[in-house]
């Protein structure tokens, strides 16, 4: 079936497809293999994209709505796979959004985000003590990091097997081989896994960093 | 209600001293109640539920006997913003739902509830003895935790709804006149080297205030990993630097511009005194002016109290409350009548300007 369908950029017979949800519903993407490596379409994250793509596809304006409708649509899926407190709900994005914890317990939830953000909230670098907290944790934080965008994707694997989308199954597979191969880089493997979860551009820690000049009364 | 009029009303308990330089110091503590919610994420039913067992409790405690308590669904909006104007309670509190405040009779203590955080605990005064002032809120915060513990963990301490108040949750501030300095152009270069010792410098009404007057806000940056009396030795350390480089600001601007500098203080002892329409922001720029002329000697020492009085009394929600101007609507014209009446009716007590002494 899939030798019959032809790529969607340039009409050439397509070899990548990819699946993306639009206001709710799965919609293919398909590509020739060309096109596919020119826009990079297996390394990139997949929600950047998925952005391009529909952009290229549905011209600047009308893909611009079609986005904004698959970013509602991908939110509530956020909520089942970012990470989620379960004493207050708070979920990882409305986190990053209000930048308040919403209980004591959101500091065991959201131990990592903290780590990233504490030494630039609380200054470490400005007095000559030093921030205890900050300095300690990051051998630990980066198996955590890579430990958990594993576990996302996984179960963005579990989901997309569910549904017999086997394409998005297979870039989420490969995904998790090299990250499991590799645990490097853990600010990108977030950015990875984001992607498969969220909406959102930034990385979480990026984000929720920019509070950091302002301040607090 | 009546209480809460007598309580606005009564200006016997403004401030008894003053110091030239520094207005006045506050220790504030950010508490959160163990394994509950924090207030923004908590249905308004549950907040409230907080909120009348948190009072149930602070109404027992001997620290906080013949306390005041206005729960901000009772205030007007005028009367709230007056208790913001005193520094009472935060600008934030009046927006919130299911919120109190728990003010002592000498309004040196102030307990805001269902803030940010289920407690905000405030201590000020007029002096600058910030260790002592951290003393007596940690001994408040103490005898509220063994009624209701508060959320912590072993690794950060006290955990807040915003990380950057956790661990100590403890921010010293102090308020501080420094014309000399802005006058001199040397704020910018102050403002730096306070940040990089781990300062933070804003305008009088707090985060996104503007230092109308020439009045700032000093406080900590750090609330973690730094003991309490640490964090209050390293403002107070800094504050003996300050005030004598404000006091070497003040001696070149009078020694460079003296009759400029004559000419203006006499300016707005004239307008002080004889004006008919003073708005908000000239009230501000003008006491300022005086503050730091009674600082140099121009008026007599006693002076100074009357200046702090005026400042919080010329302030717009205060106007309108004593005159019953009814409306919130800012610029108006019979506030500024009000204002300058009060001006004129002060400054009628004072003696004029005495520049012989500088
Ligand atoms: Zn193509
Ligand atoms: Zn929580």
């Amino acid at each position: 079936m899939s030798e019959e369908l032809k790529c969607q950029i340039c009409g050439a017979p397509a070899t990548v497809h990819l699946t993306q949800i639009i206001n709710g519903k799965m919609r293919k993407i398909h590509l020739c293999e060309k096109c596919a490596a020119k826009h990079n379409a297996t390394e990139l994250p997949l929600i950047k994209f998925a952005e391009m793509i529909t952009k290229k596809l549905f011209g600047e304006k009308l893909g611009k709505e079609i986005l904004e409708g698959t970013a509602k649509a991908f939110s509530e899926k956020d909520l089942k796979l970012g990470k989620q407190c379960p004493k207050c709900g708070m979920s990882e994005s409305e986190l990053e959004k209000h930048e308040r914890f919403g209980c004591p317990q959101c500091y065991e939830t959201f131990a990592e985000a903290l780590n990233a953000l504490l030494p630039k909230i609380q200054h470490a670098n400005a007095a000559p003590e030093g921030c205890a907290p900050a300095p300690a944790a990051p051998a630990k934080k980066h198996k955590v990091a890579a430990k958990i965008s594993v576990e996302t994707l996984e179960q963005a694997l579990r989901d997309a097997v569910a549904k017999e989308d086997y394409k998005l199954a297979a870039t989420l597979r490969d995904q998790i081989t090299a990250l499991k191969n590799k645990p490097a880089k853990p600010a990108r493997k977030k950015a990875v896994a984001k992607t498969a979860s969220a909406g959102k551009k930034a990385p979480a820690a990026t984000s929720t960093a920019k509070r950091s000049r302002g301040g607090k009364k | 209600m009546s209480d809460l009029k007598r309580f606005l009303a009564d200006s016997n308990l403004l401030p008894h001293r003053s110091l030239p330089i520094l207005i006045s110091s506050r220790v504030r503590l950010a508490r959160n109640l163990a394994d509950k919610v924090f207030p923004e994420r908590l249905s308004p039913q549950e907040r409230e539920d907080i909120k009348q067992c948190i009072l149930a409790t602070l109404k027992k405690l001997p620290e906080l006997a013949d306390s005041v308590c206005f729960e901000m669904h009772d205030l007007a909006l005028s009367e709230a913003e007056m208790l913001v104007e005193r520094h009472l309670i935060s600008k934030e509190l009046v927006e919130r739902e299911g919120a109190a405040v728990v003010i002592s009779p000498d309004r040196k203590l102030s307990i805001m509830i269902n803030e940010e955080d289920h407690f905000r605990i405030q201590v000020m005064d007029a002096e600058m003895n910030l260790s002592l002032l951290a003393e007596t809120a940690r001994s408040l915060s103490e005898a509220i935790a063994r009624e209701l513990p508060f959320a912590s963990s072993p690794r950060y301490g006290f955990l807040t709804a915003c990380p950057t108040n956790l661990g100590t949750g403890m921010r010293v501030s102090v308020m501080a006149h420094l014309p000399g300095l802005v006058m001199d152009g040397q704020m910018e270069k102050v403002v730096r080297s306070l940040n990089m010792c781990g300062l933070t410098v804003r305008g009088s009404l707090g985060e996104g205030s503007d230092a109308a007057g020439s009045i700032f806000q000093i406080s900590n940056q750090r609330t973690l990993a730094q003991t309490p009396q640490k964090i209050a030795d390293t403002l107070q350390d800094w504050l003996k630097s300050l005030v004598e480089q404000e006091r070497n600001a003040r001696r070149r601007i009078v020694r460079r511009n003296k009759s400029i500098f004559c000419d203006q203080v006499g300016r707005i002892y004239g307008e002080s005194r004889f004006g008919m329409l003073i708005s908000e922001g000239e009230a501000l720029t003008g006491l300022s002016l005086m503050r730091l002329a009674c600082d140099l000697g121009i008026f007599p020492e006693y002076t100074r109290v009357r200046f702090d009085e005026l400042l919080i009394e010329t302030q717009d929600a205060h106007i309108r409350f004593r005159n019953k101007i009814a409306g919130t609507a800012k610029p108006s014209e019979l506030a500024d009548r009000c204002r300058a009446t009060l001006f004129r009716e002060t400054f009628a007590t004072l003696p004029p300007p005495d520049f012989s002494r500088i």
